[in-house]
């Protein structure tokens, strides 16, 4: 049995996940507490990877993050190596895949806050980072989570926007929702199996998490 | 600490008009009185800088801090004044020492938990200092919320109806608490004769919608 692509997943999902929850927390904050031009444009936007076909977002990323694309030259004359088809642009595209799974948890979370125990904790003093970091965000902390866990869970699932912006190379990009269709094309059944019998034990995990994190009470 | 309030505060259907002026002599405590729903909790919340007016001016210690004709507004954390709510509105993450330890301004961390220390010990409340709030009775909640809006040496303190929830044994208990302990200039919002009888020196005389003027509580 093969692992890189469980360990490729696992390592993938987990940087995508970082950075889909350090974006998604401090843009779910910027939206909820904001007032600003453009909010409801950005939110639309954030929240395309949930409602476009994945092959789709991973085209347009391509588009965007390509060989002749301002950004992919850029990225090419900085690491010396093209951004697509690489780890790097899996986790791209997992990040974009997870961003508003926590964005919008994170964002409804941080609404639910009562906005009369921040005025208080401003009423002593604190500046607004103090209470974005010391009162909203713990207490908004069970929607956050629930959030990053519904993150994780996509970008680890994620296969039509990875496929397109990092292909299949088995040993580099093959990430395991790419590997179980591989083997199903491959006619190899038992590796199929295995395989998505571990992506569904784990999303199965992140549910029952997600479900223990957004019951009420603080 | 003079306190000089000439403004119209809009809160959606309700209308404001508070103007008065206060001078130290007229304190330690005025209350504001008058009607449920005749804008005193509003007042407060204006005079904390939690809500812009709509025309006219606040001066605190001959300090303009809002202004709605030039649109200057000092924010609530710049404005030295310590608030306590009908509710604690305590963060319920922290415990009772924590909570306090929050609003001292200067000093290392053992120096701010030493001083919360302090705090607690003269509102009565020394022994709830590792609690969470949830494991406290209403009357605990408001000697910790009043310990934590004097641990920030405020120069006005606002009581908006902090005694109103309780029990008639416990107010009673607290008005005493807060005829031994205010000491700084204090505006307290209530709809009690008796608690302005007990507390008040001065009086700001509401009716709704307005404010009518300052008299003498005694």
């Amino acid at each position: 049995m093969d692992w890189f692509p469980l360990l490729l997943s696992l390592r993938v999902a987990s940087l995508a996940t970082l950075m889909a929850a350090v974006l998604g927390i401090g843009g779910a904050y910027l939206l909820a507490k904001g007032r600003f031009p453009g909010r409801g444009l950005l939110e639309a936007v954030a929240s395309l990877p949930i409602v476009l076909p994945p092959t789709v977002l991973g085209y347009y990323l391509l588009v965007v993050l390509g060989a002749r694309s301002p950004v992919g030259r850029a990225w090419e004359s900085v690491f010396g190596g093209p951004l697509v088809f690489s780890v790097t642009g899996a986790v791209v595209a997992a990040t974009v895949s997870a961003l508003p799974f926590c964005l919008r948890t994170a964002r409804a979370a941080i609404e639910q806050v009562d906005p009369r125990v921040e005025a208080a904790a401003r009423t002593l003093g604190l500046p607004e980072w103090r209470v974005a970091l010391q009162v909203t965000l713990p207490l908004a902390r069970r929607g956050v989570i629930a959030g990053v866990a519904l993150g994780f869970a996509r970008a680890l699932g994620d296969f039509g926007a990875t496929v397109m912006v990092a292909g299949n190379i088995p040993g580099r990009t093959q990430t395991m929702p790419i590997a179980v269709y591989d083997a199903v094309q491959a006619g190899d059944d038992a590796r199929a199996g295995t395989l998505a019998l571990i992506l569904a034990v784990v999303a199965v995990a992140v549910l029952l998490l997600v479900n223990r994190f957004s019951r009420a009470g603080v | 600490m003079t306190v000089a309030v000439d403004a119209v505060l809009r809160a959606g259907e309700f209308v404001v008009r508070a103007d008065f002026s206060l001078t130290a002599e007229q304190g330690p405590i005025v209350a504001l009185f008058g009607p449920s729903g005749s804008g005193k909790s509003l007042t407060l919340a204006l005079i904390a800088g939690l809500l812009r007016p709509d025309s006219g001016t606040v001066h605190l210690g001959g300090r303009l801090v809002a202004d709605a004709a030039t649109g200057l507004h000092v924010r609530t954390q710049d404005r030295r004044v310590g608030m306590v709510f009908q509710e604690a509105l305590l963060l319920p993450h922290r415990t009772a020492l924590d909570n306090v330890a929050l609003a001292v301004r200067a000093g290392s961390r053992a120096e701010q938990q030493e001083r919360a220390r302090e705090e607690l010990a003269l509102v009565g409340a020394e022994q709830l200092a590792e609690q969470h709030p949830r494991t406290l009775s209403g009357g605990e909640r408001q000697r910790v919320a009043l310990a934590r809006a004097l641990a920030g040496d405020p120069q006005l303190l606002l009581l908006d109806e902090p005694l109103s929830a309780l029990d008639q044994p416990t107010r009673i208990a607290l008005r005493v608490l807060l005829r031994e302990r205010v000491t700084v200039p204090t505006l307290l919002v209530t709809h009690d004769l008796d608690e302005v009888a007990a507390l008040a020196d001065s009086v700001v005389e509401y009716e709704p919608g307005r404010t009518l003027g300052v008299r003498a509580a005694r």
